[in-house]
């Protein structure tokens, strides 16, 4: 799974998550009272695209997020997305995309 | 390191000229060739950068026209090259524009996500998104989305928000709605590398910032009360954070922006960036313009050792320190605009630009006034 541990993370950051959470401690009181003041009840009626090792996918900010994309529908990855639902269950994929099968009409000829 | 993203740009041509664009060179029609894709796939494959997953996205410019038989072997030749453990993700950005039924047939065989650059109905998206001739691509663009949607795919939307989109959020939402897309993200224009003007910034900083709110606010409460009709990914971060904190979790996003070697994008002539893609071409002689390497002469294992991504590392995470020492909104942002502090401040170490102020403080507490409200019952309707 692609899913980063918190020491690939702060390997790669150059930072530890620990340094930042005491750097945070200084100055996030405000807004953390604003996050406890609201209903977690709310929060749940929301769905949200939780990011998850099964819905892996980059963040940068100019692109469509396409969690879930991983196919299984070519190539060599045929069973990867089997092997993500048999490790993580199908409630960490909800957004998976299966694409869906081209009449023959609309294939590119060849 | 792991790699979390592959940015390619295959061209950096564009059929379009939009106002607000960041990348350079969009009239130059060379391509990056197929030796260098093949050097590039040959590379990484066998690099210790790349994990179980890897996720490509073709930009630039715009990709589609580097042409479909590109783009064929493009696919083949990182499928050639694929390790049978890795996963490959493949997605573009797109204008929509060159979109045909073949295009959107190979998309759909190669499990390709597709974004399409839309900046809502055509009396807005026409103001800013203008070919070479100054006109509008409105029609270009929705034609290509429609197109993609009537073969089954469901692209995502760029938006980007700029001074006159900020007054609209009810007409936003209405086409957004109506349109039916399952996605929508938003960017704030952004002064970067090739874009010198922002139209957020020939108004005070004051209006920018209300104007901002009352659009985050009412976009907000329009999507929530009308069912929440599609995921908007501002609303999803927020929400994220809040999640995790309720869960009691310490938790702060750490974006791949942020991250070294996260991701990496190589450009048509096989200059290799980190950070933000939007580095790519940038102009910047102290740090060689953000190349950390070329495919053809570097080893991908050992791009963490080169002079020039030392410097950046250590400019770009005493920038996260100094962020995470001095803003509250930390957790929510996690100093997610690298780019951005070099092109606005001039300095990667440094901490506020105009879109963490807006797309990340503002927004924020826009989202968590709105969370505080949607127990009550009261409705919002759509605008007549």
């Amino acid at each position: 799974m692609a899913k980063k541990s918190d020491s690939n993370r702060d390997d790669q950051r150059g930072i530890s998550a620990a340094e930042l959470r005491q750097l945070q401690t200084q100055v996030r009181e405000t807004v953390l009272q604003s996050v406890r003041a609201v209903d977690p009840m709310a929060v749940g009626e929301f769905k949200i695209n939780l990011k998850t090792a099964g819905n892996f996918f980059s963040d940068w900010h100019d692109k469509f997020r396409d969690g879930g994309g991983f196919s299984d529908a070519w190539g060599k990855a045929g069973d990867k997305k089997a092997q993500l639902l048999q490790q993580v269950g199908p409630e960490a994929m909800p957004d998976i995309v299966v694409p869906k099968v081209i009449p023959d009409a609309v294939m590119p000829k060849r | 390191m792991t790699l979390s993203l592959l940015v390619v740009q295959p061209t950096s041509l564009c059929n379009f000229n939009c106002t607000y664009c960041y990348v350079p060179g969009r009239r130059d029609a060379t391509r990056i060739a197929d030796e260098t894709l093949r050097t590039l796939f040959t590379k990484l494959f066998r690099s210790s950068l790349v994990g179980p997953q890897v996720e490509i996205l073709w930009h630039a410019g715009e990709p589609l026209a580097a042409g479909l038989p590109f783009f064929e072997r493009a696919v083949s030749i990182a499928e050639e090259h694929r390790p049978s453990d890795v996963a490959i993700s493949h997605s573009v950005q797109t204008n929509g524009s060159l979109v045909n039924r073949a295009w959107g047939a190979f998309f759909l065989k190669h499990g390709f996500g597709a974004g399409i650059s839309l900046d809502g109905p055509a009396w807005l998206h026409d103001r800013a998104r203008v070919d070479w001739a100054g006109h509008g691509t409105w029609d270009a663009s929705i034609r290509g989305f429609d197109l993609l949607r009537s073969m089954g795919m469901e692209p995502g939307i760029l938006c980007v928000l700029n001074a006159e989109s900020l007054r609209h959020p009810d007409r936003l939402f209405r086409f957004f709605h109506e349109l039916g897309c399952r996605w929508v993200g938003f960017n704030v224009e952004e002064v970067e590398n090739a874009n010198r003007q922002s139209s957020l910034a020939t108004l005070p900083r004051d209006e920018v910032e209300s104007r901002y709110r009352r659009f985050a606010d009412r976009f907000f409460e329009l999507w929530q009360d009308n069912g929440r009709p599609f995921a908007v990914r501002e609303f999803d971060d927020v929400l994220n954070v809040v999640k995790y904190t309720h869960d009691g979790a310490t938790h702060f996003r750490s974006p791949d922006e942020t991250l070294g070697l996260a991701i990496l994008t190589v450009q048509k002539n096989g200059d290799i960036s980190t950070y933000s893609p939007e580095f790519a071409g940038g102009a910047c002689p102290e740090l060689n313009n953000f190349v950390i390497g070329n495919v053809h002469t570097s080893d991908f294992d050992r791009l963490h050792e080169g002079d020039v991504y030392r410097r950046m590392r250590a400019q770009v995470v005493e920038g996260i320190r100094n962020c995470a020492a001095t803003c509250q909104w930390f957790m929510f942002c996690g100093a997610a605009y690298t780019s951005n502090k070099f092109f606005e401040n001039g300095d990667l170490a440094s901490t506020e630009t105009t879109s963490c102020r807006l797309h990340r403080q503002i927004l924020t507490d826009a989202v968590l006034t709105q969370l505080q409200r949607a127990s009550t019952p009261a409705r919002a309707s759509l605008p007549a």
